[in-house]
């Protein structure tokens, strides 16, 4: 059944994107990606300390991934921008995702600060995913800059609380003509699932893997979760009602 | 020597230093790396021609884990 998710005109092969933050080792790492099956792997970009010995993440990063680098550590549109660039400089091709974070105890994104990040970069070629509070309004801004996506938070980073924006991020998928990525505080495969089985194209999870006891098993487990959730949808997920309905005749019956 | 600052810290360098040079005594590889150079972007193709100066700040960048 071909059901391809399409990025910029790009065939992404998996609808789970996973990061690479917060494993125990870079073996594990390098194991949970390979379970995951992703296609988008994301990284950050920092400074290199003398002595350090760089470009060691690149090495245990599995091949044939597409590298998405992210803006982490950028507080407002000028930030995203260098950083981006810096990225793009360091070799990383034109994925981005955008985070224009200011405030670092709920690292809640600066929906204004990214739409203008993704407008500048947008102009200057770049494949612009960004990270952003599911708002509709500022869902069509970002399309209108030129998003290839939208990546809406589904609960703060690294809380694990699942799909809290639920509501919002249904409204989004529902109008917004572009893929849509939950990404951010998805803490199990089930909140995975129902991601996609409300019609997202795909989840982004980093911290519900790599603080896993068994990351790439846990790996496994979202990525299963991220197919069923998509088999789901695509199979039209039932109405709730109000009333029971039998299940088997009520006619019949042996009395 | 000259004095410059190198991610945020003093430093003392040979003058005629290049960005090429820099690069590849702070790290052993420099494909994955990029550079500003007071604020600006310095792409590879201009790292040999790029010679620091007294006053410079220059900033080298890689990737690492995030999510």
């Amino acid at each position: 059944m071909k059901d391809p998710l399409i990025i910029a005109g790009r065939r992404i092969r998996s609808r789970f994107l996973i990061g690479t933050g917060k494993f125990p080792s870079d073996a594990v790492m390098r194991r949970s990606i390979e379970a995951s099956g992703a296609h988008i792997v994301t990284v950050a970009l920092r400074r290199v300390d003398a002595g350090a010995g760089t470009g060691n993440i690149l090495e245990h990063i599995p091949p044939g991934r597409i590298l998405m680098p992210n803006t982490s550590g950028a507080r407002d549109a000028s930030e995203a921008v260098r950083i981006a660039r810096l990225a793009r400089a360091a070799g990383a091709g034109d994925w981005i995702k955008i985070e224009a974070i200011p405030d670092n105890r709920h690292l809640l994104p600066d929906n204004a600060e990214t739409i203008k990040a993704t407008e500048i970069l947008a102009r200057e070629g770049f494949i612009v995913m960004p990270y952003f509070n599911p708002d509709l309004a500022d869902a069509r801004r970002l399309r209108d800059a030129g998003a290839a996506s939208l990546m809406p938070l589904g609960a703060p980073i690294g809380t694990n609380k699942g799909l809290c924006t639920r509501e919002l991020v249904r409204i989004i998928v529902d109008e917004v003509d572009l893929p849509v990525i939950v990404d951010a505080g998805l803490g199990r495969p089930s909140h995975a699932a129902e991601a996609m089985e409300l019609g997202a194209a795909a989840v982004l999870v980093n911290t519900a893997v790599a603080g896993a006891a068994d990351p790439a098993r846990m790996a496994e487990a979202f990525a299963l979760a991220v197919k069923s959730g998509r088999l789901a949808y695509l199979a039209g997920v039932c109405p709730v009602r109000e009333e029971a309905e039998a299940s088997s005749p009520l006619t019949g019956f042996l009395r | 020597m000259i004095a410059i600052r190198i991610n945020g810290k003093n430093s003392d360098v040979s003058p005629g230093l290049t960005v090429d040079a820099l690069v590849r005594c702070r790290t052993i590889r420099p494909k994955s790396v990029a550079v500003a150079l007071n604020g600006s972007v310095v792409v590879p193709d201009q790292w040999k021609r790029t010679i620091l100066r007294d006053g410079d700040a220059v900033e080298i960048f890689s990737f690492f884990y995030g999510g």
